[in-house]
């Protein structure tokens, strides 16, 4: 990761075929996702609509290159981080991905806390998320709408990382939706 | 990579005190300058030239946060609401001179500050040094037309938060500022997290959360830093913000050794 400027630690993408449990995710949450991802679009005004099945929306990726999976497991071990990020790999993008703590904070590790950062009307507001073992959570890729400070839609750009871990060992998988180039 | 925690008191008081109770007047100025002189200042820079911040934990009683805290009472401070592209929450600027214990406290911790505050000038080649006296640092401040207390007293609510920010208005800034938590994280409110984030010239910026409890303090890097890369020292921008308070009520403090225009 450091060879890249992106932080510390380790990561691993998957391939093809994924584990049975990461593919059944994949798939279980892409539709019910595809109604949200579908609706910022339109307030965003960007005219891409994804498909419902997952299927086809990973062959809208491979057609255009976008041919190696995303998912991936991470390792963080005491002085790692990760800086603050957008997994963007190609023209198509899925504006919604998971992430899942693998660890327990505390027992396996201290520190390695997910911090998202919003720009926003001149400010980058920081959310600190807080996850225990076994909890995922969605969140945004790169931008989503926002109510406007007066009226209308605005645009809020997002980012995300992991603050340093001070002890131990912290696993992770993040389930993107969108394939790479 | 672990920041030990340099400890300015023996004990940490166990509970929440009754909000009742009568100033604190345990501290004496000497108590505390003698505190400040035995932490463990070598750490402390080493921290500081590593990580941009250090922890201090129990820098403050619970009678000297819960008396502070209730400043923000106090209608004869200037409260200003934060909003837009700042957060949202208010702000509260302490009078000048600061009122004991932080009068102290600002005044000593500055006569060990000055010399990684001079240090970090050096190894970043920038000419000017530091007073080694806090007094004469802020008449130079006033001569430059900063004139105006940063120092204050914050309040977050339920859904408030901080943006990143770097108080840099003016010519004369240090480098180094105190950050402290006047309420208690769990029982207080929940979330409301001080995080710093470190930009080095072209990669990502690095995140931070520095864990704070009641009484805890930090010093961090105002606004910018020394990294030392392989060719030699470079200049990081370092900016800070608290997380979005999800419930009840978050006070913190804010200690500046310059003034603002």
């Amino acid at each position: 990761m450091a060879r890249h400027g992106f932080g510390r630690g380790e990561y691993k993408y998957f391939s093809y075929p994924l584990p049975a449990i990461l593919t059944q995710l994949r798939h279980a949450l892409y539709p019910r996702l595809v109604p949200i991802a579908n609706q910022w679009n339109q307030q965003l005004g960007l005219s891409a609509h994804y498909p419902d099945r997952l299927d086809d929306f990973l062959a809208q990726c491979h057609a255009a290159g976008q041919t190696r999976p995303t998912p991936l497991i991470l390792q963080y071990a005491a002085g790692d981080y990760n800086c603050l990020h957008q997994d963007l790999y190609g023209e198509h993008v899925f504006p919604l991905q998971t992430a899942i703590l693998l660890s327990a904070p505390e027992r396996d590790f201290t520190g390695g806390e997910f911090v998202m950062t919003e720009s926003a009307s001149g400010g980058q507001q920081i959310e600190v998320v807080p996850l225990q073992q076994g909890d995922a959570l969605i969140f945004t890729v790169n931008q989503r709408p926002a109510r406007g400070l007066r009226r209308g839609t605005r645009k809020v750009a997002m980012r995300h990382g992991v603050s340093v871990v001070h002890s131990g060992r912290r696993h992770t998988v993040g389930l993107i939706f969108h394939d790479a180039r | 990579m672990m920041p030990a925690k340099p400890t300015i008191t023996e004990n940490r008081m166990p509970a929440k005190s009754n909000p009742m109770a009568p100033l604190s007047t345990s501290s004496s100025p000497d108590k505390i300058t003698h505190a400040i002189d035995r932490l463990d200042w070598t750490t402390i820079a080493t921290q500081l030239d590593r990580e941009g911040y250090t922890l201090l934990p129990g820098l403050l009683s619970v009678e000297q946060t819960d008396s502070l805290a209730r400043q923000t009472a106090d209608m004869e401070l200037h409260r200003e609401i934060v909003t837009g592209g700042s957060g949202h929450g208010e702000r509260f600027f302490l009078p000048e001179p600061l009122a004991s214990p932080l009068d102290v406290i600002q005044t000593h911790f500055y006569t060990h500050l000055v010399h990684i505050a001079n240090r970090w000038n050096e190894v970043l080649q920038t000419p000017y040094r530091h007073p080694t006296d806090l007094a004469q640092f802020l008449d130079f401040n006033r001569d430059c037309g900063q004139a105006r207390t940063l120092s204050h007293l914050n309040r977050l609510g339920e859904a408030d938060n901080l943006t990143l920010q770097q108080y840099t208005d003016g010519k004369q800034i240090f480098p180094l500022q105190i950050i402290a938590l006047l309420s208690e994280p769990g029982s207080d409110f929940e979330g409301g997290e001080l995080v710093m984030t470190e930009q080095r010239p072209r990669m990502q910026s690095r995140p931070m959360v520095l864990p704070l409890r009641q009484g805890d303090a930090a010093i961090i890097a105002t606004a910018q830093r020394p990294f030392k890369g392989s060719k030699g020292y470079y200049r990081v921008q370092t900016r800070h913000a608290v997380s979005r308070v999800r419930r009840g009520e978050r006070i913190g403090l804010e200690l500046f050794f310059h003034n603002a225009p």
